[in-house]
């Protein structure tokens, strides 16, 4: 299989991914809700464990049915609390909605075994693992949501731009809000399952910050937001490949790295005094170059020493390993510690002698050795090997097969 | 209407919504089971529910065994919760495997503050002992991945290992309630005795001995053993019954698994595992270590992937449908699953679930 094959279905998924999250973003941003995809995935995601909590399993469509209407829930309650001159801000509810669902997640899944594995899952996500069914009802989806969004493009853009004039003009903004805050759940709580909260908030800010930062013109921010984000997606899973970097988390941070690289250079491009702008941008990169130095220095450092680096019990346990099995000494005890077959062939190498002054007097009751010794007796002394055989015949505790054998080679050797 | 008044309706507004979201979580709780203790029994706690398992089994009524991990929870990563430090906290006995497996135990008998179950006091029951361990590290440092110090901690897999995992658990109980050590004496010989049978069969264990045929198990020598000796006329491979027999069939055959949990146990049958999913134990694969695993599954003809059911089930069907192979996902433990609620069903759904995969896989 080769790299195209394996990536390109993640890749694709990204493309979907971007589509959608792009417009969404602007939307986001100009109506200062940056962490209402953080709020509504963890939602969603609350919904998906409390189904798991009734057995019904993660991915399923009852599953999907339990994060979506958790999801509408919560676009209500977010279309509820905005308020024409609200003394809250939005952000605040948006916080305390991510962090009561999350801590009622962690309380849910502590009922159910692997849940741990599962919020990290959904942190991270996996869209290395998507699946081509995923990618097509994610396209599906996201294309029906960004179907209405164009119809009723304007109502949209007017709540979520300038809702002062809404209100005048009396659009009924609730409703809006909660078409807005539902369509926009319909589309985490897809894209959440594929590619985690991380990955999915990312997508959704940094084409927009960038695309804001650059052009006024919603087609231009959209055009600038698809591109940059095709490019970052495939640039950031190609470099998980190469680099053999786990691929979510590859292109979150290659995305964090572009932005700061756009915003530095729009920095220095836009300033007044460039020479100047350039000089404070070179002194920033030496600072944090230098911080980083001293970073690794330090870890370095207190990486070889045991008592900073690790806790206590850890340590203790390096320095004393539990005692092992005892390694037998004499040559009778390590045929003790060995199997019918190997103690035959042992034995059946050994000469009379070895056997008789070695072997016998140290093999206790242990019917596998006298029975192999007397064998290998009765080939090279027959003398010496009929006692050690007929003595083991005289025992109550033979096994059958043992009788058998030592009486076959007593009556027929 | 007045400025207050408006203030308050914002104000009650803003308050139902908290409410409702107070309300969301307090029926999101349900109130843990009852810890009744029944007076009289020695209590166990165990770490992983195996062991809980085979406890039972030796201390029949006379012991009230409880388990911290649950039987489809990943034993690496167990968050200790207040309720282990409780059902610790009164325990006569603590059974762990006491390699690094269990690393959150030392935390759940730290904060118990039970001086009785303490690592070298009579109540603390490291059920290794004796085990031959298998692959143990040269070097030892997390550059390997979560590689285990001391060898490969999943020993019950094992039923060989599960025979002194029990006696183990049978030492530990005669010394916290010696009054009863002959009736753990007896349990013990009644698990050992349906192991050997289980494993063996019982026609071989009668003709040969237990003793015999565990060390040819364990030394990988018992198939030729069988094949080669005869008894009363005919081989005695005839007589075998049991997994060993069931498993005949699995001999040699290779699989993948997706972490090293079935070492002891693919060791005792047979079975090949030619590579993990994890590149290093307890590391997700990343593309390029699927992109190799899956070549050298199609250049090796490998037809079936064994997986604990606690990892990403999809995960392992991808990488299985992409070969065209089977994903057998089973419970690593007893009770991870329905119906695997002793030591004996456990062996028998991992041996049914690799020997229907075979059966199906193309």
């Amino acid at each position: 299989m080769n790299p195209l094959q394996l990536m390109a279905l993640p890749f694709l998924e990204c493309l979907v991914l971007v589509g959608i999250h792009s417009y969404l973003g602007i939307h986001v941003i100009k109506r200062e809700v940056i962490f209402v995809d953080l709020a509504l995935a963890q939602i969603a995601a609350l919904g998906t464990t409390v189904a798991y909590l009734f057995g019904i399993h993660p991915h399923s469509t009852g599953s999907y049915a339990f994060s979506l209407a958790f999801t509408f829930v919560a676009a209500a309650v977010f279309s509820l609390t905005r308020l024409r001159r609200g003394r809250i801000p939005q952000e605040a509810v948006i916080g305390l909605t991510y962090a009561l669902a999350a801590a009622t997640a962690i309380l849910v899944i502590d009922r159910a075994p692997h849940g741990a594995e599962h919020i990290k899952e959904i942190l991270t996500g996996s869209i290395l693992w998507v699946r081509g069914e995923t990618v097509a009802t994610a396209a599906a989806v996201y294309a029906f949501v960004g179907l209405f969004h164009y119809v009723f493009r304007k109502r949209f853009l007017l709540v979520s731009e300038d809702v002062e004039s809404a209100y005048r003009r009396g659009i009924p903004v609730r409703l809006w809000d909660f078409l807005f805050y539902m369509s926009f759940g319909l589309v985490i709580t897809h894209s959440v399952e594929t590619a985690g909260v991380l990955l999915v908030f990312v997508f959704l800010v940094v084409p927009a910050v960038l695309a804001i930062l650059l052009t006024d013109r919603l087609l231009y921010q959209l055009i600038i937001g698809w591109t940059l984000g095709t490019l970052v997606s495939f640039a950031g899973l190609a470099l998980s490949y190469i680099l053999d970097l786990p691929s979510g988390p590859a292109i979150v941070t290659f995305y964090g790295l572009v932005l700061l690289t756009a915003s530095l250079a729009l920095y220095v491009y836009r300033s007044p005094r460039r020479a100047k702008a350039l000089a404070h941008v070179t002194a920033g990169l030496l600072a944090a170059g230098s911080l980083l130095a001293l970073l690794m220095v330090s870890g370095r450092w207190i990486a070889r020493r045991p008592a900073l680096a690790f806790p206590d019990w850890k340590r203790s346990a390096l320095v004393h390993p539990p005692a092992r099995v005892d390694e037998p000494r004499s040559l009778a005890a390590k045929l003790k510690a060995m199997d019918f077959v190997t103690k035959k062939e042992q034995l059946g190498r050994m000469s009379a002698e070895t056997i008789e002054k070695e072997i016998l007097p140290e093999a206790g009751n242990d019917a596998e050795i006298l029975l192999a010794a007397g064998l290998r007796l009765l080939k090279v002394d027959p003398g010496k090997g009929r006692p050690v055989l007929e003595g083991l015949l005289r025992r109550t505790d033979l096994s059958p097969l043992l009788r058998a054998q030592a009486r076959g080679a007593l009556e027929n050797p | 209407m007045s400025g207050r008044a408006k203030a308050f309706l914002r104000k009650s507004r803003l308050q139902a919504v908290i409410f409702t979201s107070v309300l969301l979580l307090l029926t999101c709780i349900i109130v843990p089971p009852g810890l009744a203790n029944e007076g009289g029994r020695v209590d166990v706690v165990t770490t992983l529910s195996t062991y809980a398992a085979i406890a039972r089994r030796v201390g029949g009524d006379l012991v009230e065994v409880h388990y911290l991990c649950q039987g489809d929870e990943d034993p690496h990563f167990v968050r200790p919760k207040p309720s282990f430090s409780v059902l610790v906290s009164k325990a006569d006995l603590f059974v762990t495997t006491g390699l690094d497996l269990e690393l959150w135990a030392p935390t759940v008998i730290d904060s118990s503050r039970n001086p009785r179950i303490r690592e070298g006091q009579k109540g603390y029951v490291a059920v290794y002992d004796g085990i031959h361990l298998l692959e143990r590290p040269v070097t030892a440092d997390r550059s390997q991945g979560g590689v285990h110090i001391y060898g490969n901690p999943h020993i019950y897999t094992s039923p060989l290992n599960g025979k002194i995992i029990a006696t183990n658990i049978a030492i530990g109980l005669g010394k916290v309630d010696p009054a009863h050590k002959k009736a753990y004496r007896k349990g013990l010989d009644a698990f050992n005795n349906e192991v050997d049978r289980r494993l063996f069969g019982p026609e071989l264990v009668r003709l040969v001995g237990a003793e015999t045929l565990g060390k040819l198990a364990e030394s990988g020598n018992l198939i030729r053993f069988l094949r080669e000796q005869s008894y009363e006329g005919s081989p005695l491979i005839d007589r075998l019954g049991g997994w060993m027999k069931e498993a005949l069939p699995l001999r040699g055959k290779k699989i993948v698994t997706y972490h090293k949990n079935w070492v002891y146990f693919t060791d005792l049958f047979g079975l090949n595992v030619i590579a993990e999913v994890e590149p290093k134990p307890s590391i997700p694969p990343s593309p390029r270590d699927v992109e190799r695993l899956i070549q050298q599954m199609k250049a090796e003809g490998v037809r079936v992937i064994l997986a604990a059911n606690y990892y990403d089930e999809n995960k392992v069907r991808n990488i299985a449908q992409r070969v065209g192979a089977r994903a057998v996902i089973v419970p690593v433990s007893v009770y991870g699953a329905p119906g695997v609620n002793t030591y004996f069903d456990l062996l028998d759904c991992w041996i049914h679930g690799l020997k229907e995969a075979f059966a199906e896989a193309p």
